[in-house]
C-alpha cells in the first residue's frame, strides 16, 4: 500500500484528492481499499454495547468507599473561570428577561440555544449528514463539512433542557453514532443516538 | 458523538458539566460524581472492553478508573478535556492489568453480534459475520497496536488527541495504526472482499 493511500485512510488527503486517488488506482489495489474501506466502516459500527444495568449504582458505591479528594495548590491557585453552564444560565436568564419585557410590550429576546458540535471520522466517505428528531429526520437538511483528517463537522443550534434522538447518514447509509453514549431503540431494530442537554 | 471542537469551547455542554461536577465533588458533594459516572461509563466501559478483551473485566477496569479519578480530582489541571483525563487513567489501568500478566484467566472473547448496529438487512449477515470476525481478531493484535487501532477507529479520536491520552508521539502511532490495519487485513482476507 502506497503512500498516499495511508494518507487517506488517515483522513490526511483533502476529498478531491482522496476521489482521484481512487480513481487512479489499478484493479488489484482499488479492491485493496475498498477492502479498507469495508475494515473500518465495520470497526466504526464496533463498540456500542451499554454497560450492565447496575454499572453505575456499583460504580457510585465505589466511587463512595473512596476517601473525599482534596484540592491541590493547583486547584486552589488557578484563576477561576467562567463555566460555560454559567453563561447557558445568563442566557436563559436573559430570555426570562425577554419574555417579561414582551409582557411589558417590549420586544421579546431569543430562546437560549446551545450549538452542539457533531462530528464524525470517515476518511472515505463522500458525503455525511445528521438527521435526528430536531430536524425533521431529514439527512438534507443538515450536513456535515469535511475537514483535515477525514473529520466531519457541523455545528446545529439546539435548545437546552431536552433530549434528542439523531442517526449519521453516511453516503446515504444510516449509521448510529458509535461514540454515543446512550442509545435508544428506533422501533425498526436499529438504534437512535441519544443526546441530552 | 456531539462533541466539542476544543477544551476552552464555551458551548462545549459536556465539558462544562464535568468541570462543574469537579468543582462541586471539591467543595464537599460527592453525588455530583454520578453525572461524570452517567456521561463517560458505558464509552470507558467499551474503551477497556475493546482494550483487555472482555466485557466483565472492561467494566470492573472502567469502575476502578472512574473511581481512582474520583479520587484524584485534586490533581485535575484542567489543562485538557476532562474526558480525555479519564481516558488516560482508564487506559493505564488496562496497560497495568496486561502487564501484570494477570490474564491467566482466558476472557470472554467480545462479539461483534452483541456490539455492532446494521441499518440494512441485506447486508446484516455478512455485516454481523465481520464484525464477529474483527473483534476476535483486534484481540490477537499485540496490546499497543490493539489500543491505537481502537483510538482511531472505534473511538474516533484524532492523532493529537490519542496523544495527549497515550503520551505517545503521533508519528508513533501512525505506525501503529497503519501496522494494525495490516494485520486485521491479513486476518480478515476474504471477508473484507465483495459478495
Amino acid at each position: 500500500m502506497g503512500d498516499d493511500l495511508r494518507r487517506l485512510l488517515d483522513g490526511d488527503l483533502p476529498a478531491d484528492q482522496a476521489r482521484a486517488l481512487l480513481e487512479s488506482l489499478p484493479p488489484g489495489a482499488r479492491r485493496e481499499a475498498q477492502a479498507l474501506q469495508r475494515l473500518l466502516e465495520a470497526a466504526a459500527r464496533l463498540d456500542q454495547h451499554a454497560p450492565s444495568p447496575d454499572f453505575a449504582a456499583r460504580a457510585m458505591a465505589r466511587v463512595r468507599s473512596r476517601p473525599a479528594p482534596r484540592r491541590s495548590a493547583w486547584t486552589w491557585l488557578r484563576t477561576p473561570r467562567l463555566s460555560p453552564l454559567f453563561a447557558l444560565a445568563g442566557a436563559a436568564a436573559a430570555a426570562l428577561v425577554g419574555l417579561s419585557a414582551t409582557w411589558l410590550g417590549r420586544p421579546q429576546a431569543p430562546a437560549p440555544q446551545a450549538r452542539v458540535h457533531f462530528e464524525y471520522r470517515a476518511p472515505l466517505a463522500g458525503a455525511v449528514s445528521v438527521a435526528g428528531d430536531f430536524n425533521g429526520w431529514r439527512p438534507e437538511a443538515t450536513p456535515l463539512a469535511r475537514g483535515p483528517g477525514g473529520l466531519w463537522t457541523a455545528e446545529v443550534p439546539l435548545a437546552p433542557g431536552r433530549r434528542y434522538q439523531y442517526m449519521l447518514v453516511v453516503d446515504g447509509a444510516w449509521v448510529t453514532d458509535p461514540s454515543a453514549a446512550v442509545l435508544a431503540d428506533d422501533g425498526f431494530g436499529g438504534r437512535n443516538a441519544v443526546l441530552e442537554l | 458523538m456531539p462533541a466539542p471542537s476544543g477544551p476552552g469551547d464555551p458551548f462545549d455542554l459536556a465539558e462544562a458539566a464535568d468541570r462543574d461536577a469537579v468543582e462541586r465533588v471539591l467543595d464537599g458533594d460527592a453525588e455530583a460524581f454520578a453525572g461524570v459516572v452517567r456521561r463517560h461509563g458505558a464509552r470507558l466501559v467499551g474503551l477497556c472492553a475493546r482494550v483487555v478483551g472482555s466485557r466483565d473485566l472492561g467494566e470492573e477496569l472502567a469502575q476502578e478508573a472512574l473511581a481512582r479519578a474520583y479520587g484524584s480530582l485534586g490533581a485535575f489541571r484542567g489543562d485538557c478535556r476532562f474526558r480525555h483525563w479519564l481516558m488516560r487513567i482508564a487506559l493505564n489501568g488496562c496497560r497495568d492489568w496486561l502487564k501484570a500478566g494477570a490474564r491467566a484467566e482466558s476472557p470472554t472473547a467480545l462479539s461483534g453480534e452483541e456490539v455492532a448496529t446494521w441499518r440494512h438487512p441485506e447486508r446484516e449477515a455478512s455485516a454481523r459475520q465481520l464484525g464477529v470476525a474483527l473483534a476476535e481478531a483486534l484481540q490477537r493484535l499485540p496490546p499497543k497496536y490493539r489500543e491505537a487501532f481502537t483510538l482511531f477507529h472505534v473511538e474516533n479520536l484524532g492523532y493529537e488527541e490519542m496523544r495527549a491520552i497515550t503520551g505517545v508521539s503521533v508519528n508513533a502511532l501512525k505506525v501503529r495504526v497503519h501496522r494494525a490495519r495490516q494485520m486485521l487485513m491479513r486476518r480478515l482476507g476474504p471477508l473484507l472482499e465483495e459478495e
